[in-house]
């Protein structure tokens, strides 16, 4: 019997167990103490986690639906804004690709006017391509010397005659082309 | 019945011990287990929850700055400057009232129908539109008058808020009439509307510097139409509540 145990039964009332077992009893008493503790206090600090966060919730969930319905109500300002957003990027893009012509025709004009200038057209790379008609070879070479200078000054460049032919009046047609450099439209 | 009994009393405490135990498995497994993961995803949605509120405050306090009428007249002067759909009715208008000021006659005006017949010019206009990002419509039109006059058109016509471009300029002389007749090849542009404007929770930002300055600019620009005309399907903005489907009416 085990010393402190009180009991007026002379036998033992627990069928006794092999120290093996007795030591094996000892650790599942252990055991389940610690694990109900651990149990219980985790179910406890999950419950209440369980009920601040979803108290944290219901709040947002009422906050964000007073935003939204905010925002609902200024729906026409956004919208102008979101519409103008997307028609400033085209905007610029258009703005980028514009750019004004009004050089090749000033450039032109120092060279040649009507009647003279027959005829004028703008070709790939920024090329000029006219046709001039002048009356006498002494004009022509005055044009000649026009466009040396109108390059001297960098104004056109590569300029190339691409035809010359002298009437029985002695008229001078002349085929001429040049490049000019483009300034983007202010 | 006595063995049982016996083994009962015997091993009673393994019994107990190992009911416990068993239970506490079984909540922990049952319980606490899915509750704590189930704490965690609330949690996590507590948190993107909160990010949200943050920015529909910052949107609202975006919204509360925008001046509504300074918005609408920006949209107006972009809307005046690319319309919404083709609008041939501020181009002739445009053309119209460019021509007339700079004191040449217009002896006539063509457009080019692109996209209808795969040709070449067509495939590199679609190349174009891809680049710039925006549809186009190419005309062109023949102007008789001098050439200071023809050459102030082509000048102005890139500096006017119906935003066109020169694609080409031809000039001739006629000797026997005495007049000069200028062809000018030109794009207009135009970009719908987009159909929906999002989610509420999209984020928005406010106009930038390079946007106003943008604006500002294309504000500036003169209108030369000689009444303004811009067609009612490009003057409305959607502004009403938001549609998931872009088709829907």
């Amino acid at each position: 019997m085990v010393a402190g145990q009180r009991s007026i039964n002379l036998f033992d009332t627990k069928a006794s167990l092999t120290p093996g077992w007795q030591m094996v009893e000892k650790y599942l008493l252990l055991t389940r103490k610690y694990l109900l503790g651990f149990v219980l206090i985790v179910g406890i600090v999950l419950v209440a986690t369980y009920g601040v966060v979803r108290y944290r919730t219901t709040q947002l969930d009422t906050k964000q639906k007073q935003l939204s319905y905010t925002i609902q109500n200024q729906s026409v300002k956004e919208g102008l804004l979101l519409a103008l957003r997307a028609r400033i990027t085209s905007l610029k893009n258009i703005l980028d690709a514009q750019f004004s012509l009004a050089p090749y025709i000033d450039t032109t004009l120092l060279l040649a006017r009507p009647p003279e200038l027959m005829s004028f057209s703008i070709g790939e790379k920024n090329t000029v391509q006219i046709s001039v008609d002048l009356p006498d070879i002494s004009q022509a070479v005055s044009m000649m010397e026009k466009i040396v200078r109108l390059v001297e000054e960098n104004k056109i460049r590569n300029p190339n005659l691409t035809s010359l032919a002298v009437d029985k009046d002695g008229s001078i047609k002349m085929g001429i082309t040049y490049s000019v450099l483009l300034k983007p439209a202010s | 019945m006595r063995l049982i009994r016996r083994i009962i009393r015997l091993y009673q405490s393994f019994i107990i011990s190992g009911v416990i135990i068993l239970f506490c498995l079984i909540a922990l497994f049952v319980g606490i287990i899915p509750g704590s993961q189930k704490i965690v995803s609330m949690g996590k949605a507590v948190y993107e929850q909160t990010k949200t509120i943050q920015s529909l405050e910052e949107k609202i306090n975006i919204l509360n700055t925008l001046d509504e009428e300074l918005l609408q007249s920006y949209v107006t002067s972009a809307i005046t400057a690319v319309p919404a759909d083709k609008s041939l009715g501020t181009i002739f208008s445009t053309i119209d009232g460019l021509t007339a000021q700079e004191g040449v006659a217009v002896e006539g005006v063509s457009l080019s129908s692109i996209g209808s017949i795969a040709t070449e010019s067509a495939q590199k206009l679609s190349t174009e539109e891809q680049k710039i990002g925006v549809n186009i419509v190419p005309f062109s039109i023949v102007v008789v008058g001098p050439i200071e006059q023809v050459r102030n058109v082509v000048d102005k016509a890139v500096k006017i808020r119906r935003l066109f471009r020169i694609r080409n300029f031809d000039l001739s002389f006629d000797n026997k009439s005495g007049t000069t007749r200028s062809t000018i090849q030109m794009d207009a542009y135009y970009v719908p509307f987009s159909k929906s404007l999002g989610k509420i929770r999209d984020a928005l930002k406010p106009l930038s510097d390079e946007e106003i300055q943008i604006m500002s600019k294309i504000s500036a620009l003169p209108l030369v139409t000689r009444e303004e005309q811009v067609s009612t399907e490009s003057s409305q903005v959607q502004t009403g509540p938001r549609s998931m489907d872009p088709f829907s009416p």
